[in-house]
């Protein structure tokens, strides 16, 4: 099992590594990011297969050709920029060791942390839904289109939720094309590794907050970014290693916020935002809600508004129009990147499948719902004040700090946390089922997303911190000599690197 | 001017691309006049605080794992993981490809009957409709304690 596990991730990972690479540059991120990317394929695939026919092999073979093609297409079209932008002082990688090494430091260190909580996968665990939902979409997948459709519209199938999004079933599918047959734990080990993938590209999207120039400031940010990993995966408790998809999710969902909300404003971690939030989306419908959530924030940050034009002297103005026209480039652009996201719900919805929570009235009236909905969520925001806390010293005394380093406003990332707790609450409360089994059987789960905002914030505060501290409080900390070298070419070296008490 | 925006751990320079944060951001200026000590206080603060918060969780997280990987957790999850894959291989073997089948009396664990027989047979809903009824019964048989039981309708 584990020579075809690892078989299954070769062949989800290697054929989509040239065009993700392409797409978002070679970093310790972008190589946990090449399963899930696969992952992404094969969902894709997956959707034509229910949508057209034929099966998810062939599909997923076609897909990894075209976006092969289409990155090696723009890398041609592309060359003479990227030529001009290689070409700048330092930037190649074999000129920064130190960069290279503090790379492969950061690598290793957050594969050991995701691969220790994945030592339970020699137990073989299977989690209710995993046998209920994931396998039976996995088996449906693998055989073909007619399986698919088939199973999708079976009443008899029951629990099997037919609506949930494939990217685990369908790269278990893909594994089960390699043992040759069905084999259950193919679906374990696939959810357990694409966990702790999107887990490892969270906690490197934390430990990028900043660049350190000393070794012991980088070590403390990489054990930051450890524990952010085993933080997740205790969080996410057995569902983590027993072939549920929530930790995926909601791992992706939050790398995704700290790419596109976080990090510098930037085309590659919009990109990376982007293949995140898409994996969120593929993978559960609450993915799919939060996923849309960051679409939205992150366009609006990434397409700035307007500047201010003078009108009359000591008063400025903003154009109507171009306020008009910046809101709708923002949500064309939302729009766009959200088109892989929704493409399976589309498909699902044509062929008249719908989700269960809300398919009849429940019992208990609306009012009735709230109370077990917000004691049964509230249980798992014990951590909510103690990052509150720390995000308002943050807020009040580290802003500076935090804006040298070019980092995202907190509160974009409270705002994800704010959406996402009165989306699930709303599903609680507006759905079908009796509140309290609901709950019981549902509710740790949906709360590893918030969950998981809130390690992430106070993680990225600690980065924030340890970098004014490394700095000795001294202005411009974002900047070691490589990066002002890069910035303004050793002659201007000196009149970069100044500092104020 | 372009700035670089590698960071810890990045490999590549991405150069000219960057855009201007949004609405809520603003841009990046010199620090403001928060008198240094208080900016260090500060700091020191935070990371304390948020030392606070990760070493429960990664605590917890330590236990759940070596809880999940303790060899009894293990022996209990294999025999089940046995039994669950047994009743898809009994029922290959039993149940004609394509058979209209009846997920007999159920306990709680109809959802792994459906899964065993997910593309090798057609579950039915009426009894009546099926060639086969399956069921599972406790009792000596190859599935770890569990035995597939197949019948063929008259």
């Amino acid at each position: 099992m584990i020579l075809d596990g690892f078989l299954a991730l070769c062949l989800l990972a290697l054929p989509v590594a040239y065009p993700t690479i392409r797409l978002v540059g070679l970093s310790p991120a972008t190589l946990f990011l090449l399963p899930l990317a696969g992952g992404l394929l094969a969902a894709l695939g997956t959707v034509l297969e229910l949508g057209i026919g034929g099966t998810v092999l062939g599909w997923y073979v076609v897909l990894c050709i075209g976006v092969n093609a289409i990155a090696m297409g723009g890398s041609l079209l592309w060359r003479r920029g990227a030529d001009v932008s290689e070409g700048h002082p330092g930037s190649r990688l074999g000129l920064r060791p130190r960069r290279l090494a503090v790379a492969l430091l950061t690598f290793v260190v957050v594969a050991i942390a995701v691969a220790w909580p994945l030592q339970p996968l020699r137990a073989r665990i299977l989690g209710y839904d995993t046998n209920a939902v994931w396998i039976v979409h996995a088996i449906e997948i693998y055989g073909g289109h007619s399986a698919l459709f088939s199973g999708i519209h079976a009443p008899q199938v029951i629990a099997a939720n037919p609506d949930y999004p494939p990217v685990i079933p369908a790269s278990a599918a893909l594994g089960f094309t390699i043992t040759g047959h069905v084999v259950y734990d193919m679906e374990a080990v696939i959810a357990a590794v694409f966990n702790a993938c999107a887990v490892a590209v969270l906690a490197c999207g934390i430990a990028a907050a900043t660049r350190f120039r000393t070794w012991a400031a980088t070590s403390l940010a990489l054990l930051v970014a450890a524990a952010v990993c085993l933080t997740a995966f205790g969080v996410a408790g057995v569902y983590a290693v027993s072939g549920y998809a929530d930790l995926l999710w909601s791992a992706a969902a939050a790398a995704a916020v700290v790419y596109g909300l976080v990090l510098p404003s930037t085309s590659r971690n919009l990109a990376m935002a982007w293949l995140c939030a898409t994996v969120a989306a593929l993978t559960k419908n609450e993915g799919l809600a939060m996923a849309i959530v960051v679409f939205l924030l992150s366009s609006i940050r990434f397409i700035p508004a307007p500047r201010q034009v003078p009108s009359v002297p000591g008063h400025t103005t903003r154009s109507i129009a171009g306020d008009r026209r910046t809101w709708i480039e923002r949500l064309l652009l939302a729009g766009a990147m959200a088109i892989p996201g929704v493409l399976w719900a589309v498909v699902v919805r044509r062929n008249g499948i719908h989700d269960a929570f809300f398919a009849a009235s429940g019992g208990a009236s609306r009012a009735a719902r709230v109370a077990p909905t917000v004691s049964a969520t509230w249980h798992y925001l014990h951590i909510l004040p103690f990052v509150m806390f720390i995000a308002l010293i943050g807020v009040t005394l580290l802003r500076a700090p935090r804006r040298s380093l070019r980092l995202g406003n907190d509160g974009w990332l409270w705002a994800v946390l704010c959406f996402s707790l009165v989306i699930t609450a709303a599903t609680y409360v507006f759905g079908s089922f009796e509140i309290h089994w609901w709950l019981s059987t549902s509710v740790d789960r949906t709360m590893i997303f918030p969950q998981l905002i809130l390690f992430t914030d106070a993680g990225i505060w600690i980065i924030v911190a340890l970098s004014l501290l490394e700095s000795g409080g001294r202005t411009q900390i974002a900047l070691n000599v490589d990066d002002a070298q890069v910035q303004a070419g050793p002659d201007e070296l000196p009149s970069l690197v100044t500092s104020s008490p | 001017m372009p700035q670089d925006v590698t960071s810890l751990g990045g490999f590549h320079s991405a150069g000219s691309d960057e855009a201007q944060d949004g609405d809520l951001d603003e841009p990046a200026t010199r620090f403001g006049a928060k008198p240094r000590h208080a900016r260090f206080a500060a700091a020191l603060i935070v990371v304390l605080g948020g030392v606070a918060c990760f070493v429960p969780a990664v605590v917890h997280s330590l236990q759940t794992t070596a809880a999940l990987n303790s060899s009894k957790n293990v022996r209990a999850s294999t025999n089940a993981y046995r039994q669950v894959s047994c009743y898809r291989t009994t029922m290959q073997r039993t149940v004609p490809k394509g058979a209209k089948v009846y997920l007999g009396p159920l306990s709680g664990n109809e959802q792994l009957l459906v899964e065993a027989s997910v593309t090798w047979a057609d579950v039915v809903i009426e009894p009546t409709e099926a060639q086969f009824v399956v069921s599972l019964a406790p009792g000596p048989g190859e599935c770890e304690g569990i035995r597939l039981v197949v019948s063929r309708r008259s």
